[in-house]
């Protein structure tokens, strides 16, 4: 959890955005963190970086929670 | 619904072809023939009232415009009074009106296209069938697409949905409160709707262009529209949408049969299909698109598209050409050289990534961001950066972009 907080933190550092709230597994990439298609393309390179997996192949990641799942597998 | 021209929750525009109609009757003192893009509505008087004048017109944000104003006393409406249904009919008849945009290049500069009315209009099909039909904008209005779809809503008196640049969730409530039935989009704009977790009933036609989308994403979409017709079109800025494919096995309609040929794998398109542009190389009547096909069947004319021959990247459907996103990394003086390319990505189809070789290590990814992203749209900012010791060439020399 705290690795791929910290990657969801570079993407938003990286990109001069930023999120106040706390970040946890309900929270969701769009909606709370305001991800766009472009942000969420870089994080799922990081993430495929770091885990060899990559969370968007079948289209279905929507909070952190989800990608929690898909990187424990 | 009273004829419901334009919805655009973002702006707060909620415009009936009664609203439309009224406005373009308001006397108008000045018309000038560049169109800077602010309000998705002003956008749409602006080019029907070129139209009308049969004027020629620009997108502002196309850089090469040599501005032109007319002043009136008031706006010529030879239509005043005869209602929308003849305001539309007499715009189809339009011959001198030419609307210019900037496709992306291939190399350098972004080249000019003037598109005519019957370019533009080439594949709109109009019908009483399309009279209820609802389309959802998904793609920046100014863009090609995004004409062609204010053009098959507009000749049809249909209405239209802004859905570009809203959240997931905003679309969702958008395609259901205004019973959208048709929307086409970019295969990325697709793979965001998801996960499934709604079905939206009414959708009628899901039209997609570019690059494929992968079975498992499209069986998800045709979960989330168990009603929709799934169509693949094969368009680009300099040609407008020319084929039509229901999954990856494009076929040529009888009209425009004679004017597709495939040489070496090649897509060459006849030059009557093509804006007319003096930057366009046509050779001997034709024009070479650089995209390469496989054929499956000569007859009757049937193929895929395979990739680009040139160096354009595809990113969520927006091209990008890299040498200009290098030269403007290479302004900076810490930069010693830079390679610029794309990395397959699930979510964008292609992901825009950028190797630089510094002097010192004096610049940061943070810094090289926000340096490109005052001077480029979004799309075309590198998404990951390295530092790298040196750039590798192929055995010819270029920078190898795969």
């Amino acid at each position: 959890m705290d690795k791929i907080i910290s990657i969801i933190n570079r993407v938003l550092e990286n990109n001069n955005k930023s999120y106040s709230g706390t970040i946890t597994e309900t929270t969701s990439l769009r909606n709370d963190i305001g991800f766009d298609s472009l942000d969420l393309a870089e994080l799922t390179v990081n993430i495929e970086e770091e885990y060899g997996v990559d969370i968007f192949e079948n289209g279905f990641v929507e909070t952190v929670g989800d990608i929690m799942k898909k990187t424990s597998k | 619904m009273d004829g419901l021209f334009l919805i655009d929750i973002k702006e707060g525009i909620h415009r009936s072809y009664h609203d439309l109609f009224e406005d373009l009757n308001q006397p108008v003192y000045q018309f000038s023939n560049s169109i800077e893009y602010k309000n998705i509505y002003e956008l749409y008087v602006q080019l029907i009232r070129s139209l009308i004048l049969d004027e020629t017109i620009t997108f502002k944000e196309t850089h090469f415009t040599s501005e032109r104003a007319i002043t009136f006393q008031s706006f010529p409406n030879p239509y005043y009074g005869e209602g929308l249904a003849y305001y539309i009919k007499n715009i189809r008849q339009r011959s001198n009106w030419k609307l210019q945009m900037a496709t992306s290049g291939t190399t350098g500069l972004p080249k000019k296209v003037y598109h005519s009315f019957p370019s533009l209009t080439r594949n709109i099909k109009m019908n009483v069938h399309r009279a209820d039909d609802v389309w959802g904008l998904a793609y920046n209005p100014t863009h090609m697409a995004g004409m062609q779809v204010f053009f098959q809503a507009f000749l049809n008196q249909n209405a239209i949905i802004n859905l570009f640049g809203l959240s997931r969730t905003q679309i969702f409530s958008c395609i259901q409160e205004y019973s959208v039935s048709h929307i086409s989009a970019t295969p990325t704009f697709y793979r965001l709707l998801l996960p499934a977790t709604e079905v939206f009933n009414k959708v009628k036609q899901i039209t997609f262009g570019g690059e494929k989308l992968s079975e498992g994403i499209l069986q998800n979409l045709k979960g989330m529209f168990p009603n929709a017709k799934f169509t693949n079109v094969y368009a680009s800025t300099e040609a407008g949408a020319l084929f039509a494919a229901s999954g990856d096995q494009f076929t040529i309609s009888e009209k425009i049969k004679s004017f597709v040929k495939i040489v070496e794998n090649e897509l060459w398109l006849h030059e009557s299909l093509i804006a007319n542009s003096p930057d366009l190389q046509i050779q001997d009547g034709w024009y070479v698109t650089g995209d390469m096909v496989q054929v499956t069947s000569w007859e009757p004319l049937e193929f895929q598209f395979v990739s680009r021959k040139n160096e354009m990247i595809n990113i969520g459907g927006s091209k990008v050409n890299p040498n200009e996103v290098e030269e403007l990394i290479l302004e900076n003086a810490a930069v010693t050289d830079v390679k610029v390319f794309g990395k397959p990505n699930s979510l964008m189809g292609t992901i825009l990534c950028a190797d630089i070789v510094l002097q010192q290590n004096t610049l940061s990814e943070k810094e090289i961001k926000a340096f490109l992203k005052e001077r480029l749209p979004d799309y075309k900012v590198p998404r990951i950066i390295k530092f790298v010791p040196a750039i590798t060439l192929t055995s010819t020399g270029k920078k190898s972009r795969i």
